[in-house]
């Protein structure tokens, strides 16, 4: 009868594993010999390095992050653990010190289980002890060594998050364009490594040379070892600025199919990255991937390396405090070439075809926005036939389409229920075919068919001769000048839905159905900052496709606010993450993807963010709404 | 943060000068009782006790395994008005034991401790004159009400949240809200009293923050 404060306690730990297994008996046992703690924020749990502390805490309010501070005095957040996360589950289990710095970032409530209470539990439920001891475990060791083994290095690296610089081979060979071949051998194997950069008489890196050239360019085609390295290098120099994270270089190779990058800062070669360094760098990778999918001659293998892809390397990168939108971008790279493969593997069965053509992506396909795999957006484009042979050209791609879709399908790119994809002859045009369409969607605009052609125009060339897609690109931003009219019905459908947050800045959510009490984070949050920034892209004739780079276009030519831009992209960021997390734990529990979330159970820091991304949007909105002279949307 | 730290700095040149010797235990390392008590009404004189419940606090650490609560029988039916805020009926007391069982076991759990609640100098009043209707004596004790502390905290501009400090009230329902501390349930002594002592945990940190780290410093600015 005196249990309504140790019910609250039991009710909240039967949330949050590996708790939730145990029975209520044993539960209300264990809640009485919790202690409420409270930490205001930037005041430390446990210190690296201090006594290992007498409880496991489990944040009820508030967040905790666990970070390391290198020896270059940088700080890596291993992660952020919020309600329901556990703190000190390495110190309560065997005792060691603390490993890591767990310090509130903001004013934590925790419930602390002391640590005998802990070992009893592992040492009689053998639940708690798998959990304990098991795959977590592992985890935080693993990635304990790795970053001891970064810190062994002195450079206080870490793995994708860290930048560039950080693992650029140093110094780097350098020669200039009339050396001979025999000299930059020579000077290559004495320096031990397969490369060499060509720059000209400003150092200015304009090409490389690496074993491969050397082989192909050089002994395959018989040239004297005089030849100067100009001739049979590979041009251009792909580069990347020191600054910019590993996980970009990596995106970059896969993208350029190469293994060297120059990193460079301002603009001069600074050092190398190779494909080589990147995979000791990273354990589950994506480089690795990409090269199995290259690789791969039959389609239905390809599906494997999907799976690794969604299961593996998505929850693996993002558990490592990469953002989502990167990792989006990552996993778009993947999809294009799994898509490039599979039309290559098709080519093959059907014959090449008679016309260039370039397979178009979609919606969020189409601004590389993907991350958990949705409906496939797809389409072709070719060349004009010659006269006379429309219909053969057309009945080629009509069927590639067809079958490119299927095979897609069977890989686990689901059908697009609207029909939006290459199996309906209505996305599979020439040239001029898709002018006059986008034409006509400019030129009578019917709300409906904004609506609907709208993911449209976030489209992407991905495999063939993208310069269709490019032309069509330049093709819909002239058109567009002379369209006010479509941009005022874009305006209307990109204020259509509020974001959830009603009077006194609460949660606005479902009152009955299958969502009830939920929210929906697509429609009035990533969906309704992707209108919008579409809009604003279609009206400056942005032709990037990507919300953050057309984000990042808009601002610098100024079209809009810096500040509303920031502001857009850190929400769009944040609601990104937010929807990943949810629709991977979704995955894990067997459940039906979706987009709805309680607010009630999320942490109070992503509540607060969440607010804040939702009032930003509601701002633009009003924005927009105000220089299209549009009525306010109705709730 | 300046003026705070030279308001701090005087204070503790002040109690040096005035060399007070009282109680120099860090309020991080006393052990406190927090606790709530509901009544048959606000009449000292007419209303009895109903309900007592508190929690333990060692420092900040709020221990659940150290709690009290009892419901109490009183010994005239009087009371109707309070039954819709504490909901406890005449029927759900019948079977409870009387203040003349309850009040000594509360007195035990107590014993040796700091007493905190949301203002408590009611609570008090009710305790002690049950007390004295006993012929038993409570102990002598420190006592501190967290609504003066909170009171206390705003007007020293501590990390006290704006919310509460804006509308300038310092009832248990605003602050909880403005510290976002969920109650379990309301108006029912244990849960007052587990919420109570979430918020004077709270309050520790900002008086510390303040130099207020004493009981000493506590009697000093008028709040034990």
């Amino acid at each position: 009868m005196d249990d309504v404060v140790l019910g609250s306690v039991t009710e909240f730990l039967k949330r949050v594993p590996p708790f939730q297994f145990l029975s209520e008996e044993r539960l209300r046992q264990l809640a009485r010999r919790i202690e409420v703690h409270y930490f205001p924020r930037g005041t430390a749990l446990i210190r690296r390095g201090e006594r290992p502390p007498d409880y496991l805490w489990v944040v009820v309010r508030g967040g905790v992050k666990k970070a390391l501070r290198s020896t270059t005095g940088e700080e890596h957040v291993f992660e952020v653990a919020s309600e329901g996360d556990l703190v000190g589950i390495l110190s309560s289990m065997d005792g060691q010190e603390g490993q890591l710095d767990d310090i509130a970032i903001e004013d934590t409530v925790c419930y602390a289980i002391p640590r005998d209470a802990v070992q009893e539990l592992i040492a009689t439920e053998p639940v708690v002890a798998r959990f304990f001891l098991g795959a977590l475990r592992e985890w935080v060791r693993t990635s304990l060594t790795a970053l001891e083994r970064e810190q062994g290095a002195g450079d206080g690296s870490l793995l994708l998050a860290a930048p560039c610089r950080s693992i650029a081979r140093q110094p780097l060979l350098t020669c200039t364009a009339d050396t001979s071949v025999r000299e930059a051998a020579r000077r290559m194997s004495t320096e031990r490594v397969n490369s060499i950069v060509v720059v000209d008489a400003q150092g200015v890196g304009i090409g490389i040379v690496t074993d491969w050239d050397l082989r192909e360019r050089v002994v395959a085609l018989g040239r004297t070892l005089e030849t100067p390295v100009g001739e049979v290098m590979s041009t251009p120099l792909v580069t990347i600025d020191a600054d910019q994270l590993l996980l970009e270089a990596v995106r970059l190779m896969i993208g350029r199919r190469i293994n060297h990058l120059v990193v460079t800062e301002e603009g001069k070669p600074l050092g190398m990255l190779t494909a080589f360094d990147l995979l000791v760098q990273q354990g589950t990778s994506a480089l690795f991937l990409a090269r199995a999918i290259d690789r791969e001659t039959r389609t239905e293998r390809l599906a494997y390396v999907l799976e690794q892809a969604q299961r593996q390397l998505l929850p693996f990168l993002l558990a490592r405090g990469i953002r989502a939108s990167e990792v989006a971008q990552l996993l778009s790279e993947l999809n294009d070439r799994v898509i490039a493969r599979v039309l290559f593997l098709l080519e093959q069965e059907l014959g090449p075809p008679l016309v260039p053509y370039c397979w178009l992506v979609f919606g969020s396909e189409g601004r590389r926005e993907q991350t958990i795999r949705t409906d496939q957006d797809n389409g072709i484009i070719y060349q004009e036939p010659p006269a006379g042979q429309e219909e053969m050209v057309r009945s080629y791609f009509v069927r590639l389409g067809q079958w490119a879709v299927e095979r897609l399908v069977a890989l686990g790119f689901p059908p697009c229920p609207g029909r939006f994809s290459a199996d309906n002859p209505e996305w599979v045009l020439s040239s001029a075919e898709w002018k006059r369409r986008f034409r006509s969607w400019m030129a009578l605009p019917e709300p409906q068919s904004v609506l609907s052609s709208l993911i449209v125009f976030d489209f992407r060339g991905v495999h063939g001769e993208c310069a269709l897609a490019t032309e069509l690109r330049s093709f819909v931003r002239q058109e567009l000048a002379h369209s006010p009219r479509f941009l005022f019905h874009v305006a209307a459908i990109s204020t259509a839905h509020p974001p959830p947050l009603g009077f006194l800045g609460r949660f606005v959510v479902e009152r009955s159905g299958e969502h009830k009490n939920q929210l929906d984070l697509k429609v009035g949050g990533t969906g309704a900052i992707v209108n919008l920034v579409r809009l604003f892209a279609l009206e400056h004739g942005i032709e990037e496709t990507n919300t953050l780079g057309r984000l990042l276009a808009l601002r610098e030519a100024r079209a809009i606010d810096g500040q509303l831009a920031d502001d857009l992209a850190q929400s769009f960021e944040f609601l990104l993450g937010l929807r990943v997390r949810v629709q991977l734990e979704q995955l894990q529990r067997g459940e039906r993807l979706s987009n709805f979330v309680d607010p009630r159970q999320l942490s109070s820091l992503d509540r607060t963010f969440l607010k804040e991304a939702f009032r930003v949007i509601g701002r633009t909105q009003a924005v927009v709404r105000e220089r299209f002279h549009l009525e306010q949307a109705g709730e | 943060m300046i003026g705070q730290n030279r308001w701090g700095t005087w204070l503790n040149g002040i109690i040096r000068q005035i060399g007070i010797h009282g109680d120099g235990q860090h309020l991080l390392h006393i052990r406190y009782t927090v606790l709530d008590a509901e009544m048959t009404g606000l009449d000292l004189e007419r209303d009895q006790l109903l309900a007592i419940g508190a929690v333990r606090m060692e420092g900040a650490r709020i221990l659940i395994a150290e709690r009290f609560y009892s419901l109490i029988r009183p010994s005239v039916g009087r009371w109707g008005a309070s039954v819709p805020i504490h909901g406890i009926r005449p029927v759900d007391v019948a079977a409870a034991p009387k203040l003349s069982t309850v009040l000594p076991e509360f007195l035990a759990f107590s014993a040796g401790t700091v007493l905190v609640g949301h203002g408590v100098e009611i609570d008090r009043k009710f305790l002690e004159r049950a007390a004295r209707n006993l012929g038993l004596r409570l102990p002598r004790t420190r006592w501190i009400d967290t609504g003066r502390v909170a009171r206390w905290l705003a007007s020293h501009h501590g990390t006290f949240a704006e919310a509460a400090a804006d509308r300038g009230r310092f009832g248990l329902e605003e602050l909880l809200t403005a510290y976002e501390i969920e109650p379990p349930a309301r108006h029912h002594a244990l849960a007052d009293a587990f919420v109570t002592a979430q918020l004077w945990q709270r309050f520790l940190y900002e008086l510390v923050n303040e130099r207020i780290e004493t009981l000493r410093d506590l009697r000093l600015i008028g709040l034990c």
